[in-house]
């Protein structure tokens, strides 16, 4: 049976900030983070491979001073790459940056350097259920925790976002499909039209070459009701009226 | 499937965004889904192993088991698929009707089902054949269409969810870890593996991980399927523009309502109008007052256009030369006999009201400029403010001239003599300040210092004998009261003589 009581689901999400003011971002998932993770952590791993043979082949004489460089050098690449790169400019570390994500405050704003320090601490709480293992000195993690908190908040955040109050959003434009542009006279509607209709006929107009002729035909039927016209006539006239939309825009 | 219901926003969207919106749903009904897959999936696998068990053993037996378990996926998948297709289109399922419909489900498309296991796409290709019901080439065709737009994500879809399994793994294990070290095992690695391979088989632990895989395919799973049925979605918003569908439909629906809503109105009209011939004896006067009604209406609407009209006439006549005012507004030609009395009644009602916004806006801005006035002086802006507040009290003393005795500096005289040399200059300076405050409009504050109240005195420029004997007093008063240094009595007495503060009469 159908309902009105189910919300309306969107990966574009808004945010209220003070003063009434309604931001609207698009969030990032589980998904794409689980994947911005996983190259953060091979890029990780591949840095301190290197590392590793550079200090062997120098410290050749005295082991200790070999291994004392290289925990030096694996604890700042587990606590200081996150927060070096989110602290940045860029607001992204590397793995990030290749999925077209950033990290940013809830408002929308750059994270400061504090935030991006106290959602990477954290990230040894997202990282539980864990092991402690004295080999490598670090806590081996599954991020069971932080990946049930990331799906199940609204806002997909973790625990460590949860508490720096920060976001994870994509950073590439909304997706616009635009085919040729269909050559026809414009036309002004003879209602007035709100303004996601108007938007609606300009996204009409722009990928009307990415369908069938008798697609963009079912389709302008559906509007008959503006054109008063079916079939090839009523799509002429709403082209028209898409036109003139995207004209006066 | 109607797309009006639809309870997710329908547009085209990049790759990771369609999956972003896949998990969404898959969380909306992460409970019913799980619900569902313990009562029907569960019990596929239990049996399979026992089955197994009893055809195999050992290595075999646990070979069997896994391979049973990661084909039925396949099929397995389509519970979640069946309630997050129903939900995306405002059908709210519940676990029990998809318990009942679990038989019919398992073997509709088993075959399919078992291969799409062997295939990267199946997320994107489940919807085809289990919502579209496709067969042969035409389910072939669709699939690569799907493929070829926006489905690019399907194979990063099934390589995150692997990961995301793994994680899960990971974390299943972990966690009996913690357990297990909680209960109080020292060497947690060592101790495990020992009690696993002492009181198991040898395969203990792979049964073990199996187990946890079972775990983690059962809540990887809704988020996989929902995110390969959130890419199908999107992809058919881009080929067959869903999203601009809606937009029409709904642009349709509200065209429709409004014309059926004037249609509403008009039957209402009509209805309460056929009531009135029933209820009301003279209903024949009450539709004679309406057709006059109807025609003074129609006489104004006569009045606009012949408006109109006279602006061209006006236009006309200026261009021309003529020096014609045009204050009646009636044209020659235009006026025509239709409506004589309204036009005029509207008219002096519309100069009336113009006249008196112009009236009451250029009192508001006269009463703006008066009462504002001080910020328009910018000179001396302070000295001709009158409606400073007076103040009471300054450093604490009372200063009002009520507190003051008449004759001031005779008191002041005689406390000095008696030798009541504090009271005597308090009273000479109280005397100055309230002046100064009272009759000299100086604008002192409550909070202001001795040196304040000088400078303030000498900003207000004062006339000079009675600034310097301001200053003079001051210097006295601030010696005595801080540093106990007694004034000269010649000094003094001539502070008395030369008083100039009188309240009440002119300076001496």
């Amino acid at each position: 049976m159908p309902r009105n009581d189910i919300e309306v689901l969107d990966t574009r999400q808004s945010v209220e900030l003070g003063e009434g003011v309604e931001i609207h971002l698009r969030i990032a998932g589980p998904f794409p983070r689980a994947l911005a993770l996983l190259l953060d952590m091979l890029i990780i791993g591949a840095t301190m491979t290197v590392v590793g043979f550079i200090v062997t082949i120098i410290s050749a004489g005295s082991a200790a001073v070999g291994t004392g460089i290289l925990l030096i050098v694996a604890f700042f690449m587990s606590w200081g790459y996150f927060t070096y790169f989110e602290a940045g400019k860029r607001g992204a570390t590397i793995g990030k940056r290749t999925l077209g994500l950033r990290v940013i405050d809830r408002s929308g704003n750059n994270i400061t350097k504090g935030q991006a320090f106290v959602r990477n601490i954290l990230r040894l709480v997202d990282m539980l259920p864990g092991m402690p293992s004295t080999a490598a000195g670090v806590l081996i993690g599954s991020f069971g925790l932080g990946f049930f908190c990331c799906l199940f908040t609204k806002k997909f955040q973790r625990v460590g976002d949860l508490v720096a109050n920060t976001l994870v959003v994509y950073t590439q434009p909304e997706l616009m499909m635009t085919g040729q542009e269909p050559n026809v006279e414009s036309l002004a509607p003879t209602v007035a039209l709100a303004r996601e209709e108007q938007v609606a006929l300009a996204d009409y107009y722009s990928r009307a070459s990415m369908w069938s002729e008798a697609r963009r035909i079912e389709l302008s039927d559906h509007a008959s009701d503006l054109t008063q016209k079916r079939g090839m006539a009523g799509m002429i006239k709403l082209l028209g009226m898409a036109k003139w939309i995207r004209e006066k825009k | 499937m109607r797309l009006e219901d639809v309870t997710a926003k329908i547009r085209p969207r990049a790759r990771w965004e369609s999956i972003d919106l896949g998990c969404a749903m898959a969380r909306r009904s992460y409970g019913t889904i799980l619900m569902a897959w313990l009562v029907c999936v569960w019990p596929l696998w239990i049996l399979g192993v026992i089955g197994f068990g009893m055809i195999s053993e050992g290595g075999w037996h646990l070979w069997w088991s896994s391979l049973w378990i990661w084909v039925t996926l396949g099929i397995a998948g389509k519970v979640p698929l069946h309630i997050i297709s129903r939900e995306l289109f405002g059908e709210k399922v519940s676990a029990w009707e998809v318990i009942k419909l679990w038989p019919k489900m398992f073997f509709a498309n088993f075959w399919r089902g078992i291969f799409s296991r062997f295939t990267v796409s199946r997320g994107l290709s489940m919807p085809v054949s289990e919502l579209e019901g496709l067969r042969g080439s035409a389910y072939k065709a669709r699939v690569n269409l799907l493929l070829r737009n926006g489905g690019d994500g399907a194979t990063q879809a099934v390589l995150v969810s692997h990961l995301m399994m793994l994680v899960i793994t990971f974390a299943c294990w972990f966690f009996l870890m913690m357990v297990y070290q909680f209960y109080g095992a020292n060497d947690l690695f060592e101790n495990f593996f020992e009690d696993l391979y002492l009181h198991g088989d040898d395969y203990g632990v792979s049964w073990l991980f199996l187990l946890f895989y079972c775990i983690s395919v059962t809540l990887i799973e809704p988020l996989f399927v929902g995110a390969g049925f959130a890419m199908y979605v999107n992809s058919r918003t881009l080929t067959e523009g869903w999203d601009i569908e809606l937009s029409f439909k709904r642009l349709s629906e509200r065209l429709r309502g409004n014309f059926q809503q004037k249609g509403r109105g008009v039957g209402l009209l009509l209805v309460c109008c056929g009531m009135s011939l029933f209820v009301m004896p003279n209903s024949q006067a009450q539709e004679e007052t309406a057709k006059q009604r109807v025609e003074r209406i129609t006489s104004a609407e006569d009045y606009t256009i012949h408006e109109h009209q006279e602006k061209r006439y006006e236009r006309k006549s200026s261009s021309s030369g003529s020096s014609s005012s045009s204050s009646g507004g009636s044209g020659p030609s235009y006026t025509g006999g239709s409506g004589p009395g309204a036009g005029d009644v509207f008219q002096g009602v519309f100069q009336l009201m113009f006249w008196s916004i112009v009236i009451v806006v250029v009192g508001l801005v006269i009463w703006v400029i008066i009462k504002n006035r001080h910020a328009l002086n910018k000179t001396n802006s302070l000295d001709e403010v009158d409606d400073l507040p007076v103040v009471k009290s300054v450093m604490g003393m009372d200063v009002t001239p009520e507190s003051l005795p008449k004759a001031l500096s005779e008191e002041a005289r005689e406390a000095w003599l008696r030798g009541d040399h504090q009271l005597s200059m308090s009273l000479l300076y109280r005397g100055a300040i309230s002046w100064m405050v009272n009759k000299g409009r100086v604008p002192i504050v409550e909070s202001d210092t001795e040196n304040d109240c000088v400078r303030r005195v000498n900003e207000k420029q004062v006339p000079d004998d009675t600034g310097k004997f301001f200053s003079h007093l001051t210097d006295s008063w601030v010696g005595l009261a801080y540093g106990k240094n007694l004034p000269p009595d010649s000094e003094v007495m001539a502070m008395c003589d030369r008083w100039p503060f009188n309240m009440e009469g002119e300076r001496k």
